[in-house]
């Protein structure tokens, strides 16, 4: 729904009530539209994250499931306002020593066990010779997967202080890689 | 005589923050769509999959040493 509240959002609530309506804000900063009750708000999307939506949305479907949810999310000055925060913030984040290491370095390290568990996981439930590990490269990290054949794929993700011309690279080589030394 | 293991093919993704500041992924070659780290899970071992059965097809040939 827009700030104006022109779409079709509305129309399930005229039959089936107005609990099944959820009001997202999407930062703590922008107003809320001047039509929106305080009481009828709602979810805050950056203190709680999409997560945190989508149960909040369960939480209002009722058993049966035959109640639609109408989750709004609303942005004042439409969408395009939301978009240029968002990028004004990830420059900045990204060039944030504090935030790389203490937000972006843990989910990177967690992208990387996950991968090697999965790996683990496929290769004790099949028959698959599947090798991985991963460690600390060039400031960022490399993980290598290895098949029986001598096939590999190798997923790098380099970055240093800063989060810039980042790319995780998902290779695949035709022989066998190694590790340099343990995952910290 | 050592020699460089040859690229097959690859797949990129580029960081990029969702709503809530997280930290997500973006297809280098398809850039609609935000992907979790569980997403990023299920595609590398799908790429990893995908080259084993290429690897068992031979149509990927082997590496002499």
């Amino acid at each position: 729904m827009d700030a104006r509240g022109t779409d079709g959002h509305h129309r399930p609530c005229l039959k089936q009530g107005w609990d099944s309506l959820l009001f997202v804000t999407l930062d703590s900063t922008s107003p809320v539209p001047a039509w929106l009750p305080d009481t009828r708000i709602r979810f805050n999307m950056e203190t709680y994250g999409v997560e945190q939506a989508v149960g909040a949305v369960k939480f209002r479907r009722p058993a049966d499931g035959r109640r639609d949810i109408a989750a709004v999310a609303t942005c004042p000055r439409g969408p395009r306002k939301g978009g240029i925060v968002l990028k004004q913030d990830q420059e900045r984040l990204f060039a944030d020593l504090t935030w790389v290491e203490d937000t972006a370095h843990p989910a990177i390290v967690d992208l990387m066990k996950r991968i090697v568990n999965q790996a683990e996981r496929i290769r004790s439930e099949t028959d698959l010779l599947i090798e991985s590990g991963y460690e600390l490269y060039q400031g960022g990290f490399r993980c290598v997967l290895l098949t029986v054949g001598d096939a590999g794929d190798l997923v790098a993700a380099h970055y240093r202080n800063v989060i810039e011309d980042v790319k995780l690279e998902c290779t695949e080589y035709n022989a066998r890689l190694h590790l340099f030394g343990n995952a910290p | 005589m050592v020699r460089e293991p040859q690229s097959l093919g690859r797949k990129s993704y580029r960081p990029a923050l969702n709503f809530a500041r997280e930290l997500r992924w973006v297809d280098a070659a398809k850039r609609d769509q935000l992907l979790s780290n569980d997403d990023m899970v299920q595609r590398v071992l799908d790429q990893l999959l995908a080259l084993l059965e290429r690897l068992n097809q031979g149509k990927i040939p082997r590496y002499e040493y």
